[in-house]
């Protein structure tokens, strides 16, 4: 299908799901906070549910063997491998979360609503990811 | 806290709804941090950093404030600048300067991470989740348990209210 047509259902797909984040509480540093210190489980609810719908969702796509909507091909359900650099690279984005009480999808989704505490947080994330890609190329 | 917060189960089984949505409409899996990488490689035409992206990403990540947008139009009433952190205002110094330089150190710290680990919360989390992919299940687990520390790090000796 037309580049252009998969470019527009993504930003659509974007604006849904970053309209969802704010419709629970992700994009608000109480709730993130609480969450970590365990004194509200809004956020974990979320995330238990979700993940258990999204299980559920998954395993009904794959027994109907559904193909996507763009080209009707296969949907490709990616199995990321175990790597080392999972453990660093989670040990790291656990300390910056719970500094910034954000993850990549919350920050960016907080300057929509007007929330500008999240620009630093964003130029940061961007600025992460390039020192990434540097020392990813080199090494 | 929000009272245009909706009841948690509910947010729950609409993002996961959104997760499985995502996989039947794009055929790929739903993720916010590969977006950046998007970006960062549009910017650095040169060298190859990243290997092979997603590049519809960025458009994904593009949507995600205008989400935002609509959720304050719709339901918050009038669209204003804050720059409010809620309880991190009683841990974090007062200053303006240091404290974006704080928020700034915490983001590079996610876009470093989420790359290492091969992604964040939405990709390794929720869709690592829904396919039960036990090293993004792994890594889920270990993103919580590290923020947890840090965060009772952060709070010890701040009483709440």
């Amino acid at each position: 299908m037309n580049n252009n047509i998969v470019k527009l259902l993504s930003i659509a797909l974007g604006i849904l799901f970053g309209f969802l984040l704010v419709s629970v509480g992700a994009t608000n540093f109480d709730y993130q906070a609480k969450m970590f210190l365990f004194q509200d489980f809004q956020l974990p609810i979320v995330l238990a549910v979700a993940m258990i719908t999204g299980m559920t969702g998954v395993w009904m796509l794959r027994r109907m063997k559904a193909n996507n909507l763009i080209d009707q091909t296969d949907i490709e359900y990616v199995k990321v491998p175990f790597n080392r650099r999972i453990i660093i690279g989670s040990l790291l984005f656990g300390i910056g979360w719970a500094l910034t009480a954000s993850c990549p999808g919350t920050a960016i989704t907080m300057l929509g609503e007007g929330k500008l505490i999240g620009l630093p947080i964003v130029a940061g994330i961007l600025s992460g990811t390039w020192l990434f890609g540097l020392y990813n190329s080199r090494s | 806290m929000d009272n245009t917060v909706i009841a948690a189960w509910l947010g729950g089984l609409l993002i996961g709804w959104f997760i499985v949505l995502h996989f039947i409409v794009i055929g790929r899996s739903a993720g916010c941090s590969t977006g950046y990488a998007c970006i960062i490689d549009k910017m650095h035409k040169k060298t190859n950093l990243f290997g092979k992206l997603d590049n519809f990403k960025f458009f994904f990540i593009l949507g995600l404030p205008l989400g935002g947008l609509a959720h304050v139009f719709l339901f918050q009433g009038t669209w204003q600048v804050s720059f409010d952190m809620g309880m991190y205002e009683g841990i974090l110094p007062a200053g303006t300067v240091i404290r974006a330089l704080i928020l700034l150190i915490g983001g590079v710290l996610l876009g470093f991470g989420a790359r290492m680990a091969g992604g964040c919360t939405t990709g390794h989390a929720l869709v690592g989740g829904a396919l039960l992919n036990w090293s993004s299940i792994l890594a889920a687990i270990l993103f919580f348990a590290f923020a947890t520390v840090t965060s009772w790090l952060l709070f010890s000796g701040f009483s709440i209210n």
